[in-house]
């Protein structure tokens, strides 16, 4: 069974839509023009590159060559995070880098013992969609949390330094901001999790079913795809706060705001 | 147990302002020294060193005669109750809960007090009982300055470090901290103020205003 290909043309002229939210920010003046165009052409050409690369990918597909396709999937996250943190890049990289790969490995073994098998994992139509759906999704809670996380360690300087002078541990001082971090993080994902099925159907799932696949083998794809996704994301904040403890504060307990980029 | 905390030759700069050239401050057991002087003149700061949450450009910071380290600064630390001069970031729900919840961290399980001991502690600072019931955002000025005061005394440290504890307080307020503070006793009492009731109660005191 095979779905339905899209002509070129059809592409074109079904993405003319994108001119309304650009009126819109145009008539508002929001100053996300230029913005907007930059990011959706930069989508545009980068997915056309990536699936002439893929194609290639596909074709030789060889281990050792899919698994440096994702480290440069988790290096290009971890930059992406970083410069979306609102914290200096040299002080932040290395602990998301670590996140991501951490999260990376964890679910790789969660596909490879338990979903789709060790014999398979490598495959390059199962890993690159794969870590790409696992990665790409990750982003937006891991920077949430992160922001949220720093933000108010930032802000609320004096609170910890009470804490910390009534005796509590450095650990015991920043749970508080652990707790919001998730909070923020993770509130909306739980709640658009709850509504799956009801209000809106995932892109992976409809783009498979779009594309001739048994709806129940799509939905079962998306289940774990969402459950991986959830996991992977709360590894990522965790592992990424746990430790930037060591960049961010000194041998004294004392926060560095040498860390955040001056606003 | 700490007997001497003592700034030797410091030198500090503010935002490129001279805050202090070779300042010697000695705080001992015992003593209730007062840091004296206008807002601006470093009396936060010096407190702040004292903690380790900053440093001096120049010069020394001596736990017992010794130069402080990482280590030490966060051993002093744990043997401190400080009365910050922002009293409203300490609490949050009643006034109880604001208590107690100090006492959760694991170095103060168990040292977590009773009623009994809360009460009696709260009504040496002229606090009614009724006030462990409030919610902490909706009391006054002095009465969260004497709650902060209570659970420095509650934690049960040896240095206690008060950091403009008159903030905010009328008169009456002032003489009950005043007396409070001066019955301490085998501490060091550190207290950074202007006002001269509190003034009154030191023992030794450090006048910024003429470094």
């Amino acid at each position: 069974m095979n779905g339905y290909d899209i002509s070129w043309t059809s592409l074109f002229v079904g993405s003319l839509i994108l001119l309304v939210p650009i009126y819109v920010f145009y008539y508002y003046k929001t100053g996300l023009v230029k913005d907007t165009l930059i990011a959706f052409g930069r989508m545009v050409v980068q997915l056309m590159l990536v699936g002439l690369y893929l194609e290639v990918i596909f074709e030789i597909d060889s281990p050792l060559i899919n698994l440096a396709w994702v480290l440069v999937m988790i290096v290009a996250a971890s930059l992406s995070v970083s410069k979306r943190s609102d914290l200096k890049l040299k002080f932040i990289f290395v602990p998301i880098l670590a996140a991501i790969a951490t999260n990376v490995v964890i679910n790789g073994c969660v596909y490879g013992f338990a979903v789709i098998g060790t014999e398979h994992i490598f495959e390059a139509r199962y890993l690159i969609p794969i870590m790409g759906m696992i990665i790409g999704n990750t982003l937006n809670a891991a920077i949430i949390g992160i922001r949220t996380y720093f933000n108010q360690i930032n802000s609320e300087y004096e609170k910890l330094k009470y804490d910390l002078l009534c005796g509590a541990s450095l650990h015991e001082a920043l749970m508080k901001f652990n707790t919001r971090a998730y909070r923020e993080a993770f509130n909306p994902v739980i709640a658009s999790t709850a509504v799956i099925g009801l209000i809106w159907l995932p892109g992976m799932m409809t783009g498979q079913i779009l594309s001739g696949s048994n709806p129940m083998t799509a939905i079962k794809y998306q289940v774990i795809i969402i459950i991986t996704i959830f996991a992977g994301s709360v590894i990522t904040i965790f592992t990424t706060l746990a430790l930037s403890k060591k960049f961010a504060f000194n041998e004294c307990d004392n926060l560095k705001t040498e860390i955040f980029n001056k606003k | 147990m700490f007997k001497s905390i003592e700034l030797q030759e410091v030198y500090k700069n503010f935002t490129e302002r001279e805050l202090f050239a070779g300042l010697d401050i000695n705080f001992k057991v015992g003593e209730i020294h007062g840091l004296i002087g206008k807002s601006g003149s470093g009396k936060s700061t010096i407190i702040n060193m004292v903690l380790g949450f900053d440093f001096p450009d120049k010069g020394y910071i001596l736990f017992d005669g010794k130069i402080a380290e990482a280590q030490d600064f966060k051993m002093l630390r744990a043997c401190t109750a400080y009365v910050p001069q922002n009293v409203n970031i300490i609490g949050s729900g009643k006034v109880w809960d604001t208590i107690q919840s100090r006492f959760d961290f694991k170095t103060n399980k168990l040292k977590r007090p009773n009623r009994k001991q809360i009460l009696s502690v709260i009504k040496h600072l002229a606090l009614e009982e009724s006030i462990l019931e409030s919610e902490f955002k909706s009391t006054s000025g002095g009465e969260k300055q004497r709650i902060a005061i209570a659970i420095a005394t509650l934690l049960d440290k040896q240095i206690m470090i008060f950091d403009e504890p008159s903030s905010g307080l009328d008169d009456r307020s002032k003489e009950i901290v005043a007396t409070y503070i001066s019955n301490l006793r085998d501490k060091i009492i550190i207290i950074s103020t202007h006002d001269l009731v509190l003034k009154g109660i030191c023992t030794s005191i450090t006048n910024l205003e003429q470094k």
